[in-house]
């Protein structure tokens, strides 16, 4: 390096710059015109994803002093009610992980043989015009807004509850369940169908010339062979069911007594950040808590869709 | 066996005779069908013309799995060269290598040697490789039409690098279109969509559009492997009078084509060149046996 | 005479043939029934002034219409597809002409398709906190807009890139054997030939983000506007509209209207992301 650089960082930017640019002899306007806008794209890519690393940080920067600072971890996660009126204010999320495990758990059994038949029905069994009405009606199921959701539970099965149950009240972690299952119902059905449509036709073809029945067909054959995908779908379900806010906001009940039935009302994470957020003074510990408890939602969802994503790629593996 | 084929090929090259005398009837030029074609044998050796393509060792691999090893030849200026072989050979491969247009599929790449294009490596440092694909066309097996209409497919890459001179872009076009002998089928409607037009038409579009980007070598990865037997002797006829301005190479897997067109003859087998030479010798006194083999017809 | 297990098999047979049936008429029955069910009991409220007026009555929302919030949403999503189109379809550009090595291309995917999944109250509580209080833009029109860019941004990147995969790699050789660059190929080629995947993407992207309460939740909404549309002062907006709706309980009327306008919303859009999705090149 000559004596006269300034600084070693200073001849190193200069090489990384120098890398960047074409270095042809010949250059032509038009490639260094080229070169400007692939990393003029590139930036945008990278400006644009960066968001993937900052939207989590910066969450859980604003999390810290709620797990850190405060009663800890355990606290936080299962020994804490959320009690911020108390004397010293309390702030444990074991309400609302408990509602929405239940939640989600209970909207899953309901969804995953539903969806999963609906996906057989239209690989195997429907005539090709139901087979093309089904996939529009499946997409309308999936873009009914989840406030919409919400208002219709309202007017359908809390009322139900109520009058015909004669519950005090039909808001229950039992009423959002079952519309969260109606919700996440689409997805699981053309993602489980999806998986069922892969499966080799001459597969099916040869089993069925052994003159067994098509459901023994499907047992043996399909099932095992779409069973990743089949896994997938219950994935992407389960994701979707713990992003939900508004239909849960509305049906659950919104009670921070830790649920014990599933008649009990509840506040699942999404609907505890929603009602809170509106009384916590920045930087005040309930602001923190409920960072954390936005945290500890955003970990479970991106760990599902990681898993979701491997288990995508050791299929196309093993097809290759 | 060498008798009935020569038998079957003179009938051939007489009846394109025949068709080159009306196609150059219809296009007005001035040349006579026999100076490309007619009888006479092929040149054994044209005069002092210099090497247009040189490889030296090349080896070649796709991800992994190595798929041409030790390449070496050289290519004549305006001459037409086919490159044979039976199917996964490399042929397609090694065209690709001659333009730059390898280094477009993932994972392909050449792992050693040089190609020289009038004397330059290609594959230097410095070297631009858009640059490269505007003097070597390549036309693809399958004929690729733009979305897009008859006229802007035509001067696609022309209006990229800009057009010579003031002439206008569509007295530039008809130029083009007239050298491939679609002008009469498509003058009247140069603004429909390409995609229109018929495979043999589309084939010809596309040589039209590499032609009219003005290169200095054509090839071509089995051009008529997707068209009619009449679409394919059109394009065949076309070859022939490129000829004269064009240096030309030309992949085929079918012997008798390679015969008809060429006057050079590269033999490729497993990735490797098995032989290398003009007509001649690689057709009638073919050197080793897998070359002998696949002349008659015992491997392909 | 049927062998024990012969006549278990055609009985699981005609058992799973009945199953699928029912259950296949359950996902043609659940969104015919549920949307039938709104548009039958909201259709009456549906009116003129129910479009054009600004909510009157106490408490707020017994009469009137629901301009506002019909305004509020339509420049809430206008503004986040401002943000959110160019960079997601930027963004595709790179990922499908320019990528250079497949293994950072599938990390960009993933890292998108991590970004879709977000909860968006996710994305709401992040509005709030770094654009209305750090960033002091206060609750309003410009933070409810940046807020749903971010929310559409991964899901047109995702549409906009699977819609340029489509297009056939011999278009791209072919060009490119031209010699010209791949910005020339991008514009005059694959865009032609993507552009009905895109807009089918962006018009879901949209659609699901009018649809979407929470993210605006703390960014961009209030209970009452008179409209009028300022970057600087919060809106109303249909979803959250609807959600205040619910709460008070005070006009079912109102409350069936609004879902109403949303589910046509819904519909609208799927219908044009399908027409374009249909549109051959």
């Amino acid at each position: 390096m000559p004596a006269s650089w300034p600084s070693p960082s200073l001849h190193a930017g200069l090489t990384v710059l120098k890398g960047l640019l074409p270095r042809s002899p010949d250059l032509s306007r038009s490639a260094l015109s080229e070169e400007m806008a692939r990393l003029g794209f590139m930036a945008i890519l990278l400006t644009g994803l960066g968001l993937l690393f900052f939207i989590p940080l910066f969450t859980a920067r604003e999390a810290y002093p709620a797990i850190f600072s405060g009663d800890g971890l355990w606290a936080f996660l299962i020994s804490n009610t959320w009690e911020p009126l108390s004397n010293p204010p309390k702030y444990g999320i074991l309400h609302a992980w408990l509602s929405t495990l239940i939640i989600t758990g209970l909207s899953l059994a309901f969804a995953v043989p539903v969806g999963f038949g609906i996906g057989i029905f239209s690989m195997e069994i429907a005539p090709p015009a139901i087979r093309t009405i089904l996939q529009p009606c499946m997409e309308l199921l999936a873009g009914i807004p989840s406030v919409v959701y919400g208002f219709f539970g309202y007017v359908t099965v809390v009322f139900w509850f109520e009058a015909h149950w004669g519950m005090p009240t039909g808001e229950s972690l039992l009423a959002a369940a079952l519309i969260l299952s109606v919700m996440i119902l689409p997805f699981i059905a053309s993602t489980s169908g999806e998986a069922f449509r892969a499966v080799p036709h001459d597969l099916k073809e040869a089993a069925l010339a052994l003159g067994v029945t098509r459901w023994h067909m499907v047992r043996r054959i399909v099932l095992p062979k779409a069973a990743s995908g089949m896994f997938a779908a219950v994935a992407l379900g389960l994701a979707r069911a713990l992003g939900e806010t508004l239909a849960v906001l509305i049906l659950a009940g919104n009670s921070v007594a830790v649920p014990h039935s599933v008649l009990d009302r509840g506040q699942p994470l999404t609907a505890l950040i929603a009602t809170e957020l509106g009384e916590a003074g920045v930087d005040s510990p309930k602001y923190h808590a409920l960072f954390a408890a936005a945290l500890v939602l955003m970990v479970v969802v991106i760990s599902i869709n990681t898993l979701v994503w491997t288990l995508k790629r050791r299929i196309i593996q093993h097809e290759v | 066996m060498d008798g009935f084929v020569k038998t079957v090929n003179r009938a051939h090259v007489a009846s394109i005779d025949a068709a080159l005398e009306t196609a150059h009837a219809d296009t007005g030029y001035e040349d006579a069908a026999s100076e490309a074609w007619g009888d006479t044998p092929h040149p054994s050796y044209p005069t002092q013309p210099e090497a247009v393509f040189q490889t030296i060792a090349i080896e070649a691999a796709y991800s992994e799995r190595t798929v041409l090893k030790n390449i070496s030849f050289h290519i004549l200026d305006k001459s037409i060269t086919a490159i044979m072989g039976p199917s996964g050979c490399g042929k397609s491969t090694l065209l690709r290598i001659l333009n730059r247009t390898l280094e477009l599929t993932p994972g392909a790449r050449i792992l050693s040697g040089k190609v020289l294009f009038r004397n330059q490596n290609i594959y230097s440092k410095g070297q631009d490789p858009r640059a490269i694909r505007k003097r070597i066309g390549l036309i693809y097996q399958r004929p690729v039409p733009f979305p897009m209409s008859i006229l802007e497919n035509v001067l696609f890459g022309v209006s990229f690098h800009g057009l010579p001179g003031d002439m206008p872009r569509e007295e530039y076009a008809r130029l083009y279109l007239k050298r491939v002998g679609l002008w009469e089928e498509v003058k009247d409607r140069l603004r429909e969509s390409a995609n229109k037009l018929s495979g043999g038409q589309q084939q010809r579009l596309c040589l039209a559009r590499a032609l009219a980007n003005q290169p200095e070598v054509i090839l071509m990865d089995e051009p008529c492997s997707s068209l009619d037997p009449a679409a394919t002797r059109q394009i065949e006829e076309l070859i022939a009078q490129l000829k004269r301005d064009y240096t030309i190479v030309v992949v085929t897997h079918n012997i008798a084509q390679a015969r008809r067109i060429s006057e050079f003859a590269l033999f490729m087998f497993a990735g490797t060149l098995v032989e290398s030479g003009p007509n001649e010798k690689i057709f009638h006194q073919p050197e080793t046996p897998l070359a002998r083999d696949f002349i008659t017809g015992k491997i392909g | 005479m049927l062998s024990g297990k012969l006549f278990w098999e055609l009985w699981a047979d005609r058992l799973f043939t009945l199953a699928s049936w029912i259950l296949g008429g359950l996902g043609l029955f659940l969104p015919v029934s549920i949307v039938g069910f709104l548009i039958y009991r909201g259709v009456q409220a549906i009116s003129w002034s129910f479009l054009v007026d600004a909510p009157k009555g106490f408490p707020l929302g017994l009469e009137g219409g629901i301009r506002p919030a019909i305004e509020g949403s339509l420049a809430l999503i206008a503004l986040g597809l401002a943000i959110a189109v160019p960079f997601g379809v930027g963004g595709a550009i790179y990922l499908s002409e320019y990528g250079a090595s497949s293994s950072w291309e599938r990390m960009a995917r993933f890292a998108a398709e991590c970004l879709a999944a977000i909860p968006s109250i996710i994305y709401g509580l992040f509005g709030y906190s770094f654009l209305v209080v750090y960033m002091s833009l206060k609750i309003s029109l410009v933070a409810g807009g940046i807020t749903l860019g971010l929310l559409m941004f991964p899901l047109i990147l995702i549409g906009a890139h699977e819609a340029m995969q489509a297009v056939d790699r011999a278009y791209r050789e072919s060009a490119l054997s031209l010699g010209v660059s791949r910005l020339y190929v991008a514009r005059r080629i694959i865009l032609t030939k993507a552009w009905p995947g895109i807009v089918a993407a962006t018009v879901l992207a949209a659609g699901h983000a009018v649809g979407s309460a929470a993210p605006v939740l703390f960014t961009a909404s209030v209970i009452f506007s008179r409209g009028g549309l300022d970057l600087t002062a919060p809106v109303m907006t249909l979803p959250t509209h609807l959600y205040y709706l619910v709460s008070e309980a005070s006009s079912p009327e109102q409350t069936y209207g609004t879902a109403v306008i949303l589910i046509i919303g819904l519909l609208l859009s799927n219908s044009v992301a399908t027409l374009a999705k249909g549109w051959k090149q």
